[in-house]
């Protein structure tokens, strides 16, 4: 969504454009300068005593040595890079821009304007209503001089996306309160006549894990590793005291391979510790907010409309302690797949993390209604069929799989793409097939493994209803009708009051309701004056929240 | 509807609690639908033309032919390597006759058919398939036509939403109905239109 300017577009006057901060160009290429010139200077410094050869060199009257001649190249090629970055620097701003109809108008429209480039110039206007998530991070570098960067995206994927680097960091702050406020689902605040225009601030503190735990739990999801390479060294041992040291350096070849993937295993494991420290989650009206990291922070905003997955994880070693990881998946968040799936938590108790889940999404994902796929499905899944399950929750679907890695997987029915249902050789055989719900780009869609075939076409037909009943609400109001067995409220409300006892000691926040009627409301409203269809206001006057009780 | 009989464990440790309870408690109460999963005899099915069998019959005819210039070679050749020629022609043709069935066989498969909310796509004999398409996520409609089915007059219609394992395709449809269909798509699509 990051458009050309076009001639169509409403003008917008050319506004003062603001500067990244001057130390940007030398933080962007700072690697390269970096190594530049420390090489350079080594290389100098082998001939500190005959500085004077350069003006020698320059007037080219001097036998200059191969070492300063490169030195000298390199200084060159650093102060070229500087030079570049300068101009690019000079070249680039950015603005926002308020554009209203008139004096009253209480929902107006905010551009970012961000031009850059020397030889091709770009000059991208981001609407900021159709930006999915600002998030504010601070790599090692910059944070260190109290800089950080700001970035949008947008809901085309990573392509798509903005990066304000660098500015300072209460700027940069700054700006995103700014950027929020345009947000369809930011602040809200300008959308309400009653608040003053101010950015949101009302946010509470829902969970703060401890660095601490956070390394107890990497350690232990990666333990099975090593108790392999435990297992791997004293088999090597043994046998090399049985059959001679012959055989034991022969089997150290084997542990070679071990070792590597222990490394592996130990980057990997650091990254996550590395990431994940000092973990906050606050809690606005609409979107949570994420703050974690321990050299380089970041800050991500993830809108609870976005939302496309949710999974709580519970490896194996951690079901012994009851722990579990909430992970999501959200429109328009990096999918390269380079860097797992952003944790919502990256370590909690499995019914912290349940009620973490229902407050925030509205569902209950430990919901007892869980039903397996039944005996016939242990012929085409002999290990897992038993872990298997499915149920239809009013807000989406909920499965769940795993033997040693148990995860629940909830989608919201009003992310769904398409239905689709598959059915293999043996499957028809048994009489079973699988039901698969498609998800946009980057989440794999969620499945409801070998049902009982008649099951699995009621459970088409519902899914489609369902997703299709939701698709233009913004938030999974619960407004199918009673006679829907799946969304029948009776179980629901035993549900969550099965649920209470373990709920009396977490902090109250978890369980606050949802305070944005009035948001939605609003946000409904103006959607349809676009033009949107009228179904969208259905359920207006539905009640905002089962877990507000 | 029926209290579940097993309970998970609240804590979460153990989830093995799986009810294996007749599954059509997910649902409730309400009659089982008639008919077959991907067939729903209820809705008009539309089949595809059986010129996309002749279009993927021609690279089998090709096999084929390389399996009988292979058999005559093996039979005029006068060297101890005919038999090898004969047995290779003998495998082409065998498999090249098997997939001249089954191609057609497959091609039959493809049924689709539209609904007032959404496109039902099936297909698939050994592995069978249906996926439902809500107009409103429809974001691309395309109709392609490779040199040969532009030929034998056949276009493929291809669905593009926002997921990437949508797998929504209809191949072999006559030029005019691929044509149709997309204008139909489209302008349900427009009428739909959903965001993310």
């Amino acid at each position: 969504m990051t458009e050309q300017q076009e001639d169509r577009a409403p003008r917008i006057a050319d506004p003062a454009l603001r500067r990244l901060h001057p130390l940007t160009p030398l933080l962007r290429s700072w690697g390269a300068v970096g190594v530049i010139t420390a090489a350079a200077l080594g290389a100098l410094g082998n001939n500190a005593d005959q500085v004077t050869w350069v003006w020698h060199a320059v007037q080219g009257d001097a036998d200059i040595p191969l070492l300063l001649r490169a030195a000298g190249l390199l200084v060159l090629v650093a102060v070229i890079l500087l030079a570049a970055g300068w101009v690019s620097w000079r070249m680039t701003g950015f603005a926002l821009v308020v554009e209203r109809r008139d004096e009253a108008d209480r929902h107006p429209v905010g551009t970012l304007l961000y031009h850059r480039g020397v030889l091709v110039r770009q000059r991208s206007r981001v609407r900021l209503d159709r930006v999915q998530s600002v998030d504010v991070s601070q790599p090692v570098i910059p944070r260190l001089l109290g800089l950080a960067m700001v970035s949008l995206d947008m809901a085309a994927g990573a392509g798509a996306s903005v990066k304000l680097a660098y500015l300072r960091e209460a700027e940069a702050w700054h700006l995103r309160d700014e950027i929020l406020h345009y947000t369809p689902t930011g602040g809200g605040a300008p959308r309400d006549p009653s608040r003053p225009a101010k950015p949101a601030r009302e946010q509470q503190l829902v969970a703060r894990i401890s660095t601490h735990r956070l390394v107890q739990a990497t350690l232990l999801e990666g333990v099975g590793v090593y108790v392999l390479l435990f297992v791997v060294v004293i088999a090597a041992i043994g046998a090399g005291i049985g059959f001679g040291w012959e055989v034991l350096l022969g089997s150290l070849t084997a542990v070679f391979g071990v070792v590597l993937a222990l490394f592996l295993m130990l980057r990997n494991q650091v990254g996550t510790v590395l990431r994940d420290a000092n973990f906050t989650l606050l809690r606005t009206s609409s979107a949570i907010r994420i703050s974690s990291g321990l050299l380089s922070t970041v800050n991500r905003t993830i809108e609870l409309d976005r939302v496309q997955e949710v999974r709580i994880v519970e490896p194996l070693t951690w079901r012994w302690l009851g722990w579990a990881r909430v992970e999501v998946d959200v429109a328009g968040a990096r999918t390269d797949g380079s860097s797992p799936a952003a944790s919502l938590m990256p370590v909690a108790d499995s019914e912290e993390a349940v009620a973490f889940v229902a407050s925030v999404l509205g569902a209950d994902l430990a919901d007892p209604r869980v039903a397996g796929p039944g005996q016939r499905a242990r012929w085409v899944d002999p290990l897992g069929h038993r872990f298997l399950g499915v149920t239809l929750l009013d807000q989406g679907g909920l499965s769940r799989r795993g033997r040693w890695r148990r995860t629940r997987f909830f989608v919201p029915y009003a992310r769904v793409q398409s239905v689709s249902v598959r059915q293999g050789w043996l499957q028809r055989r048994l009489g079973l097939a699988t039901v698969h719900l498609d998800m946009p780009a980057g989440v794999r869609r969620w499945t409801a493994p070998h049902r009982d075939a008649t099951e699995a076409h009621m459970l088409v037909n519902d899914l489609v209803e369902r997703a299709r009943r939701q698709r233009a609400m913004p938030w999974s109001e619960p407004t199918l009708d009673p006679g829907d067995a799946g969304s029948d409220d009776q179980p629901q409300h035993d549900a969550a009051q099965q649920l209470a006892p373990g709920v009396e000691d977490r902090p109250r926040e978890v369980r606050q309701p949802r305070h944005e009627e009035h948001d939605h409301a609003e946000r409904r409203q103006r959607d349809g004056e676009r033009g949107n269809e009228p179904e969208q206001h259905q359920g207006q006057d539905q009640p905002r929240d089962r877990q507000g009780r | 509807v029926a209290a579940p009989r097993a309970s998970v464990d609240r804590r979460g440790t153990r989830l093995d609690g799986v009810t294996n309870e007749p599954t059509d408690r997910l649902l409730g109460p309400g009659g089982a639908p008639a008919g077959d999963l991907f067939r729903d005899p209820d809705l008009t099915w539309r089949p595809v033309s059986l010129r996309l069998a002749v279009e993927r019959r021609l690279p089998v005819a090709v096999g084929a032919l390389f399996g009988l210039a292979a058999l005559v070679g093996g039979l005029l050749a006068a060297s101890p390597w005919n038999v090898v020629l004969l047995v290779l022609g003998g495998v082409l043709l065998l498999g090249a006759a098997i997939a001249w069935v089954v191609v057609k066989r497959a091609v039959q498969t493809w049924r689709y058919a539209e609904r007032e909310q959404d496109l039902l796509v099936s297909h698939g004999r050994l592995y069978r398939r249906l996926t439902v398409i809500p107009y409103g996520r429809m974001q691309v409609i395309e109709v392609s036509a490779n040199p040969v089915s532009a030929r034998l007059d056949i276009a493929t219609v291809t669905l593009v939403t926002a997921s990437a394992s949508t797998d929504a395709r209809i191949p072999g449809l006559p030029t005019s109905e691929a044509h149709a269909l997309r204008d139909r798509l489209a302008a349900k699509g427009e009428a739909m239109t959903a965001g993310l």
